[in-house]
This record gives C-alpha cells, sequence and structure tokens, in this order.
C-alpha cells in the first residue's frame, strides 16, 4: 500500500470517528482500532521485504544463524508490542498498555539471555582459575 | 588467514549494519534501550567468535593428551626412543670407521704404489675406537705383489712369497729372498713414519711372482 492510501484511509477513518463519536463512542473506538490493524497489515508486507533483504545479506556474510534469529524475534517483539501498547492506550486504557510494554521488554531481554550467559562463559574461562 | 579474517569482518559489518537499520525502524523509545543492548550483545558476540572457537579447540587439544597419556605408553616410548638413540649411535660410529679405514686403505695403497712402484693388491687398515671416542690405528696389513718391481731391487730371482712383521720378523720371514724382505721393511717403516704407528703394528707381505 503506498502512502498516500495509507494516508486517506487514515483521513477517512479520522472524518468518520468524529461523525460517530457523539452518538456511539464505542463504535468509533472500534473503528479506529480496525483501521490502525489494516494500516499495520499493510505495512507488514513491506517489513517483509526489508527483512528478506536482511536475512539475504546476512546469509551472504555467513552471519551465524543464531544472532539473525534473535534480531529478527526482537523485531517482530518490538513491533507488535508496540502496537498493542498504542491500540490500548487510544482506547483510554493507558495501565494495559504500560503492561504490554513491559511484556515486550522482558521478552526482548529473555532473547538477550544465551547471548548474555555465552559471553559471561568466555570471560570467565579466559580469567584464570 | 585473510580469507578467514575477511569473513569475521563481512559478519560485523553486517551485524552493525542491521543493528542500524533496526535502530531506524523501531516504532518508539519505549523498547529503545533494550533492543539497543542486545544488539550490543549481538555484535561483542561476534566480535568475540575467534576467541570462542581457539578456547574450544584448545580444550579439544587438552582432551586429546590427556587421554595419549592416560594410556600409559609416555614413558616407555621414551626408553625406546632412548634405546634407539643408543643404536643409531652405535651404528653411525660404525660406519664412520668403515669409511675412514676405506680411504686409509685407498691412500696408503696410492702411497705406497708411486713410492716403491709396486702393485699393492690388498691393503687393510683395522680401526679401535678408544674409550673417549676417537678412533685410532690398530694395525695396518698391506699385501704388495713385487711383479712391477725392477730386477735388480729383487736381485733377479724368483721370489717366495715373504710373510713379514716387524715385531716377529726372524719367525715370520722365510730364509733366502733379502730382497723381497728388505722391500718389505723398507714399506713397513715407511708406511710407520707416514701414518705414526708403531712398527709392529705394520704388517707387510710381498708376493714375488
Amino acid at each position: 500500500m503506498e502512502i498516500i492510501q495509507v494516508v486517506g484511509l487514515g483521513l477517512i477513518a479520522t472524518f468518520l470517528i468524529l461523525i460517530i463519536k457523539e452518538q456511539k463512542p464505542i463504535f468509533a473506538f472500534l473503528l479506529a482500532a480496525f483501521v490502525g490493524v489494516i494500516i499495520f497489515i499493510s505495512i507488514a508486507g513491506k517489513i517483509a521485504e526489508v527483512l528478506g533483504v536482511l536475512q539475504s545479506l546476512a546469509h551472504q556474510a555467513r552471519v551465524n544463524d543464531l544472532f539473525l534469529e534473535t534480531i529478527l524475534k526482537i523485531i517482530g517483539i518490538a513491533y507488535i508490542a508496540e502496537f498493542g501498547a498504542q491500540v490500548t492506550r487510544d482506547a483510554g486504557q493507558g495501565a494495559i498498555a504500560s503492561k504490554i510494554e513491559l511484556a515486550g521488554k522482558v521478552l526482548i531481554m529473555v532473547m538477550a539471555i544465551p547471548i548474555i550467559t555465552v559471553i559471561i562463559e568466555t570471560v570467565i574461562r579466559i580469567l584464570p582459575a | 588467514m585473510i580469507e578467514w579474517i575477511s569473513e569475521w569482518l563481512k559478519q560485523i559489518i553486517i551485524l552493525v549494519l542491521i543493528a542500524t537499520f533496526i535502530d531506524l525502524l523501531l516504532p518508539n523509545n519505549a523498547l529503545d534501550r533494550y533492543v539497543k543492548l542486545v544488539m550490543g550483545l549481538l555484535i561483542i558476540m561476534a566480535i568475540l567468535t575467534p576467541i570462542f572457537q581457539l578456547l574450544s579447540e584448545e580444550y579439544d587439544l587438552s582432551a586429546l593428551a590427556f587421554t595419549h597419556a592416560s594410556h600409559g605408553e609416555r614413558l616407555a616410548s621414551l626408553q625406546q626412543i632412548r634405546e634407539q638413540g643408543e643404536k643409531l649411535k652405535t651404528t653411525q660410529d660404525r660406519l664412520i670407521q668403515e669409511q675412514s679405514s676405506k680411504q686409509m686403505e685407498l691412500s696408503i695403497k696410492e702411497q705406497v704404489e708411486r713410492k716403491f712402484g709396486v702393485e699393492v693388491t690388498e691393503s687393510n687398515v683395522i680401526l679401535q675406537t678408544r674409550p673417549k671416542g676417537m678412533a685410532e690405528i690398530k694395525h695396518i696389513h698391506v699385501r704388495a705383489s713385487a711383479s712391477a718391481v725392477s730386477p735388480h731391487q729383487l736381485g733377479g730371482k724368483p721370489v717366495q712369497p715373504v710373510y713379514i712383521s716387524v715385531g716377529e720378523r726372524e719367525t715370520a720371514s722365510p730364509k733366502g729372498d733379502h730382497a723381497g724382505n728388505k722391500l718389505a721393511q723398507n714399506i713397513a717403516s715407511y708406511l710407520s713414519d707416514a701414518w705414526h704407528v708403531r712398527q709392529e703394528q705394520v704388517q707387510v707381505t710381498v708376493d714375488a711372482l
């Protein structure tokens, strides 16, 4: 989806939400969430292209598969957590949004645990016992 | 080596590029620090990869050495190596003695033939080794054929085989042929002079044809 289409969709949704908000606030929120999901999904295709390029580059340079996998998982977690947090914050639930962000942070740190373990083990092995 | 380094550098460069790209892609500041931390760890790990390989190889080597030592072959093999070394040394000494005695025989033959005009059919040098490891001449045996000797040296008569050893001259030499006897004596004294050995150690036999 091109940028004009995304912006047009966003503008139309905004006008509709402004009109609906007086009568049915709940539908206004639903519309906002729905449009958000559509924009996110349409952009996800582009992100997939970018990730494909990164992946092929990494394979050409023979980067360790563990590294690449970790990076891609981190990107995914960051995006999904970000999206969920924004939708909930739009609905006025800032507490839940911050919990979603916390979950994202924890999961990213869990991704980092194997790497940290390997590095610390190496340092300990290098140092004379 | 260069290939390996370029591979390693390529890996690091690609990782740094990807990290920058992801930094740009990330939505807002909330998750930024965490993602940056993890990417930094990944890059550190890529940089440390050679050290990991080194450590794992070292570990393999030490394990190999331990298994080898645990069979108890090390002491025995050292002993064997020493024995083989001794054996090789004695063989080498023997070869050196043979070679040098052969050279001496050749030069004695040449000297005697040039000086006395006889044909040396056989020359034999026996060496013995001193305790210090030096070799000395134990015995020289020369057998010359007097066919080429001029008649006045032999006295014009057919000569019987003469066996001369300087120490036991009386018993060894048959009576009669004084010319051959004298020639043998001359050769013996010449050789004892030239090679710095005692006269008893030189044995000259002159065959007269």
